[in-house]
């Protein structure tokens, strides 16, 4: 099998600079959204269709010890894709894109000439992700700049938000070799005490491509700890997919969807993403 | 020095830089939002970030007068084709989704007297007219001479009109700013260093 | 910057203290974080701040300290450096005993009576210092006195111990509310840099300078560095992060009261009646220093003004030159209270904003009202521009005339702009500006030329040969690289429209024979087809250290690490061979740097003895100064004073605030008394609350950069205030919320981001400990642009409640450390 092509995060060193946010929607032509400040630094207060990565910020003191933690926040391109199994119109699918040097980007792609604005995918995406926009009539997500990367764009081919990253949080490379790099890093910061630091995107949903070092519980940065897909979303894969969209409507599948948003809370977010 | 894309990948020593301009005929995704490669036909402009004094280079590539992308120069060895998210964001003080930035200037403009609105004006009679109350104001809040412990002596300055800024104009702008001024005879001359 | 950016990776610990650098200067981590994961020995990160900001999310060692308390912090640190608290001595002897001032022997006059908080020479009539005493003690030879032993007590180095002593962990702690153990995990991790082949760096920016005593902040600093042996170092050196893209270059370029072109001293009518008399001054101040070289660069300079006019017969014009009122001052904040007297009459505003970023913002705009025209030359539509419609007053009450002019922005133009680490840089034009806009030099270069019209036309006008003899050859479009010919300096050719280009300063004369806009600038374009900001092809860099040295020009001289004779000990050994700018091999010098000593004489090698004895060659004596003998207005070492508001007094001696600023206080600045909340005074109380302003990564300076730009709005949508949690609880305030914050002077709404990142202070005063709360605002909105900070029709902008008092020295006004109210809005 070829290299996969993988982005490393190394949160540790990430100062929240936003080059990346910016240089996403730079890249991707994305609009400005309107915002306001809801009492913290973190805008947009989601992803959604004119922003496909953000940085979160997330506070933890503790004895008198503060930390700041960022997190790079985007569609992780799993191996094992929720919003994939779950789309009743076939619209998202995996998609795959050979390189000049014989590796291979994979992404989730969203078609929304097929989308049919359902947003099973949101509500099923462990780490809340994709966003239907009514303006765009579609969900749109990172793409990994997979046009930057397979065109070669400005010497390095690298992703807008890779090439901007000034403290060098973040490396595009193959994916094996960013895991290496993340597992060095991580025994590194375990050695200099930080116990708690962490690979994460190695296995989780058999796989991201996105691989974070973290020095702390997932969840301390906004990442669920053990993100998998959803019990319903494999029950409805397992009864839909035979069937194709044909079943989009029906009342099982409503029920099955509804549990899964149940399951779920989102609060005000919600709101932020389908107005957009 | 105007550079096309090719022309500045060679001189930047770019082994992968031809490879740049030929579609590989790679799948690319249906779904991008723009066509691949955007930028193709752009011309490439170096020039240093307009934002704090870091210095970082970035590249400005430009089409039919319009800039249509901005990046990081990854030949300049201050931020090796980083940038921060202002830098980042530069192409919008000239271009927002792709129109020019309709906040900017365009026409010189003069608001009267009492007025509550501006209205526009050529830059024939902008000119003529700040220079004539330059002149008026210069000569007649001269100050030639100071007194020095009872002695007369010659200081040709006015301290009726000020100056400010400066940190960012090009070196040459300043330049010819502090030519000007001086030599009008001005001491309020002060800029963004002081405050 | 000493050093520069690349420099960065070099070092072996950072102080950031009032900077911020990962959100000012991101692309600073890009080099901080080689240094700091270097395999071996990686570089340790500390903060100190009020604010825990993204720069401390890095950190190894951050520390919350209250605004306004450096010197305390610093004069511990220099305490801790020469043993006064564990008895261990961690300077870098070698290099204080032969590269500063500490052997030498100061006036018996000299004295600091922390009883009073005053230095030898306070004159209580005038309100300031006579600063004769403040000199070195002088043998027959009229040589300093000096004792390489350092055993004499009245040498810089005791006198040194015996003021920092003062500075005990105890009193850090209790002024800056810094824990005393986090005291002296810094101090020691900091001092572990008076290792010789060790290194660090100070990083500050406005967060030191923007105090009344912002000179000595840096002062303590600098000190520190120089007993820690850190100056001229690789990875060394104190490190100004400047915040705009040219401010470097436009201070270069003395767009400045009391500076004209590189630095020459402004014309006084009282000190330098005639040129012979400004000449003689300079030279006379420069002792040994390099500046001896100053006549040759001032008659160059005029030579510039006034080419063919400027003869040696007529003093090159220095008559007609402008000459400042002696003991007056023309800063921002004096020209403002002039404003406000109706004394200014006409006001030009060059791509400054100060309706957002000048101090007391509400006095300022409405002294604006006094002018009869205004100027704008912008790219946008600015607080300054729009004064006349500012939220609360009525357009129709205002008389100014103003004009606002169309600017092209930076990728619309070209030129050269210089950065905070000297490098001068060509950028060039990508674009044709919008509808009528034009380059500022066009702007400047048209108007000129109107004035030299209408001067023409009006012999008799005062000094109209000042304008109409201007060496003016640029036309309605400038020809920039002509310029920056000019910049380089010619040598003049009457004939010729310029004439041959110099190599570099040392050929400049003072005898007419040579033009030169900017000394300092000479070699940027050393001859003919050779503009060295072009030069942008070779990014190599064979020694290893980030010199980038064949990347465009760095002034002086392509200088990268200025000071560097003292990376070498005085044999001409690199002090760390890993870090090796100068290296004398035994023979001849062999430099990865250009050398800023004297190391070849008509091409001969000089021996490292004689540079050893003048490693500082700006600098009389060529030693770095650790006491600084005269020329402060407020003394040879610095000495901690509050800010003018603060809830406190003075714990380290009776002086409230700075001596230096006490006659402003008493007779300059006329915004009246009850517009200062003073320690003291009655309205002291009515405003407990520390506030202190700041900048943020996603909006630049007064704002009109960012706030046009919808990608940065969106992250930063709209004015804010930071506060702890106790805080918010005691005033019910709710994350989210808006607040009213009050000062003397104005008020101002803001989100509430309601945070652990600020807590609670605890300064001890007189043995009793006091909650004191700090809160902080950027500075960046206002109200007018595509983005003002929150709902139209109000300003958002800080500086509504910041005061109009200043440095003692440079007058930068006092931003960081006021007092406020806040409530619930």
């Amino acid at each position: 099998m070829a290299n996969e092509k993988a982005i490393l995060v190394d949160e540790t060193k990430c100062t929240a600079c936003r080059a990346c946010q910016v240089a996403c929607k730079q890249w991707n032509q994305n609009e400005g959204v309107e915002t306001i400040n809801w009492g913290s630094y973190e805008n947009p207060p989601t992803l959604g269709s004119e922003t496909w990565m953000r940085i979160l910020f997330n506070e933890k003191y503790e004895n008198s010890k503060m930390q700041w933690l960022f997190t790079k926040q985007q569609c992780m391109q799993c191996t094992d894709a929720a919003c994939v199994d779950v789309c009743p119109s076939n619209a998202t699918t995996y998609q795959e894109t050979k390189l000049a040097d014989g590796s291979v980007l994979k992404t989730v792609v969203t078609d929304p000439n097929k989308c049919i604005g359902c947003n099973y995918c949101r509500v099923a995406c462990p780490f809340d992700v994709p966003g239907y926009s009514q303006k765009k009539k579609g969900i749109y997500r990172c793409t990994m700049c997979t046009d930057r990367v397979a065109n070669d764009v400005n010497k390095y081919s690298v992703p807008a938000c890779v090439k901007a990253c000034a403290p060098g949080c973040l490396v595009f490379g193959d994916r094996d070799e960013m895991i290496a790099r993340a597992e060095e890093r991580v025994a590194e910061l375990k050695q200099g005490g930080q116990a708690k630091a962490r690979v994460y995107g190695k296995d989780e949903v058999s796989g991201l491509m996105y691989i974070y070092v973290l020095v702390d519980e997932p969840e301390a940065y906004g990442l669920p700890n053990d993100p998998s897909i959803p019990l319903g979303v494999k029950a409805w894969k397992a009864l839909t997919k035979p069937w194709g969209a044909f079943a989009a409507g029906g009342l099982v599948i409503a029920l099955v969807v509804n549990g899964v948003i149940n399951a779920r809370n989102r609060g005000l977010e919600e709101q932020y993403k389908l107005e957009e | 020095m105007e550079l096309t894309r090719r022309d500045f990948l060679k001189l930047s020593g770019s082994g992968l830089g031809a490879a740049a301009l030929v579609n590989l005929g790679f799948r690319v995704p249906a779904l991008a939002k723009t066509e691949p490669l955007r930028i193709t036909k752009a011309k490439e402009f170096t020039t240093i970030c307009p934002y704090c004094a870091v210095g970082c280079g970035i590249l400005v590539m430009s089409e039919n007068n319009k800039v249509v992308n901005t990046e990081g120069n990854p030949d300049h060895p201050i931020n090796q084709g980083t940038l921060c998210s202002k830098g980042t964001a530069l192409i919008q003080i000239s271009f927002v989704d792709g129109k020019v930035n309709p906040d900017r200037i365009t026409e010189p403009m003069y608001r009267a007297k009492g007025a509550s609105k501006w209205e526009t004006l050529s830059w024939d009679d902008a000119i003529s007219k700040i220079a004539q109350k330059i002149k008026d104001t210069r000569d007649a809040n001269w100050i030639e001479q100071d007194d020095i412990d009872g002695k007369k002596v010659t200081c040709n300055r006015t301290e009726a009109i000020a100056s400010f800024g400066g940190a960012s104009l090009d070196n040459e702008e300043c330049y010819l700013l502090v030519k000007m001024l001086r030599t009008l005879g001005l001491v309020y001359v002060e800029h963004q260093a002081r405050i | 910057m000493t050093n520069h950016w690349n420099d960065l990776k070099n070092s072996d610990c950072f102080m950031v203290c009032g900077s911020n650098c990962a959100e000012n200067h991101p692309v600073s981590f890009k080099w901080m974080e080689v240094a700091m994961n270097r395999k071996d020995d990686p570089a340790t990160l500390i903060v100190v701040d009020p604010r825990f900001t993204r720069t401390a999310a890095v950190a190894d060692i951050y520390a919350q300290n209250r605004p306004g308390t450096d010197i305390v912090l610093f004069g511990g640190m220099v305490n801790y450096a020469l043993g006064g608290v564990d008895g261990e001595e961690k300077i870098q002897k070698e290099y204080v005993t032969n590269y500063t001032n500490a052997t030498f022997i100061v006036d018996d006059g000299y004295s600091f009576d922390p009883s009073t908080g005053y230095f030898s020479g306070w004159d209580k009539d005038k309100l300031k210092y006579d600063q004769k005493s403040w000199t070195y003690k002088k043998g027959p030879d009229g040589q300093p006195l000096t004792d390489p032993t350092l055993a004499d007590p009245r040498c810089v180095y005791q006198l040194s111990k015996e003021h920092f002593k003062r500075y005990t962990p105890e009193k850090v702690s209790a002024i800056t509310g810094v824990d005393k153990d986090k005291f002296l995990e810094i101090a020691k991790a900091y001092c572990a840099t008076g290792a010789p082949e060790k290194s660090g760096t100070l990083l500050y920016a406005m967060g030191l300078t923007q105090h009344t005593y912002g000179t000595q902040n840096i002062r303590t600093f600098a000190l520190l560095q120089l007993l820690l042996g850190n100056t001229g170092m690789c990875g060394g050196g104190v490190n100004a992060l400047r915040g705009e893209s040219n401010v470097q270059g436009s201070t270069d370029m003395a767009l400045l009261w009391h500076i004209i072109p590189a630095y020459l001293a402004t014309p006084n009518s009282k000190k330098a009646p005639t040129l012979k008399a400004y000449n003689d001054a300079r030279v006379e101040s420069a002792g040994s220093s390099y500046w001896k070289n100053g006549p040759k660069f001032m008659n160059s300079l005029l030579k510039a003004f006034w080419g063919d006019f400027a003869t040696p017969e007529n003093d090159f014009g220095y008559e007609m030159f402008p000459k400042v009122a002696d003991g007056k001052n023309y800063s921002h904040i004096a020209c403002f209270e002039a404003c406000e007297k109706g004394e200014v009459k006409g006001m030009m505003c060059w791509g400054q904003n100060h309706g957002v970023s000048g101090p007391n913002g509400n006095m300022e705009l409405a002294a604006m009202e006094k002018l009869d025209w205004l100027v704008v030359a912008e790219l946008w539509e600015t607080e300054v521009a729009a004064f006349w419609k500012r939220p609360g007053v009525k357009s129709g009450d205002i008389d100014t005339e103003v004009f606002l002019l169309p600017a092209v922005c930076s990728t619309e133009k070209e030129g050269t702009i210089s950065n905070s680490g000297r490098w001068i840089q060509w950028r060039y034009k990508a674009a044709d500006g919008p509808g009528k806009a034009r380059t500022d030099a066009s702007i400047i270069s048209m108007l000129t030329m109107k004035l030299m019209e209408l001067y023409k036309a009006d012999a008799e006008a005062p000094n109209a040969e000042a304008i109409t003899e201007l060496y003016w050859p640029y036309g309605e479009e400038p020809n920039i690289d002509d310029v920056l010919k000019e910049l380089n300096g010619f040598t003049w050719d009457s004939n010729a429209k310029q004439g041959k280009l110099v190599a570099n300063f040392t050929k400049l004369m003072d005898d007419g024979t040579t033009a030169c806009g900017n000394w300092l600038f000479s070699g940027v374009y050393p001859e003919e087809g050779k503009n060295k900001a072009k030069a942008q092809e070779d990014n190599s860099d064979p020694s290893g250290l980030g010199l980038y040295s064949n990347w465009t020009f760095c002034w002086p001289v392509n200088r990268r690490i200025i000071y560097n004779r003292c990376s070498a000990d005085p044999g001409g050994t690199p002090w760390n061979p890993d870090k090796d700018l100068v290296t004398w091999d035994g023979t001849q010098w062999v430099n990865n740097d250009v050398p800023d000593f004297a190391w070849k004489k008509d091409d001969k090698p000089v021996a490292p003895d004689v540079s050893a004895k003048n490693p500082y060659i700006m600098l009389n004596y060529g030693k770095a100064q650790v006491f600084a003998p005269g020329g402060l207005a407020d003394g040879p070492f610095p000495e901690h004073y509050e800010p003018v508001e603060t809830p406190f007094a003075n714990e380290m001696n009776p002086a409230q605030v700075n001596p230096g600023i006490e006659n402003w206080m008493k007779n300059l600045w006329t915004a009246p008394a009850d517009k200062l909340a003073t320690y003291g005074s009655a309205d002291n109380g009515k405003y407990p609350i520390i506030c202190t302003s700041y900048r943020v990564t996603e909006m630049w300076q007064a704002g009109q950069m960012t706030r046009n730009s919808p990608w940065l709005i969106e992250m930063q949508p709209e004015m804010f205030i930071e506060m702890s949690k106790d805080l918010a609880r005691r005033k019910g305030i709710s994350d989210g919320d808006w607040v009213k914050l009050k000062s003397i002077r104005g008020e101002v709404n803001a989100v509430a981001i309601v945070t652990d990142r600020i807590q609670v202070l605890d300064i001890v005063v007189d043995g009793e400990t006091i909650k004191t709360d700090v809160v902080g605002i950027p500075w960046h909105y206002g109200y007018t642009g595509r983005c003002i900070g929150g709902p139209k029709g109000k300003s958002y902008s800080a500086n509504q409640l910041t005061p109009h008092v200043g440095d003692a020295n440079t007058m930068i006004p006092e931003y960081k450390a006021f007092l406020v109210d806040i409530e619930k809005a």
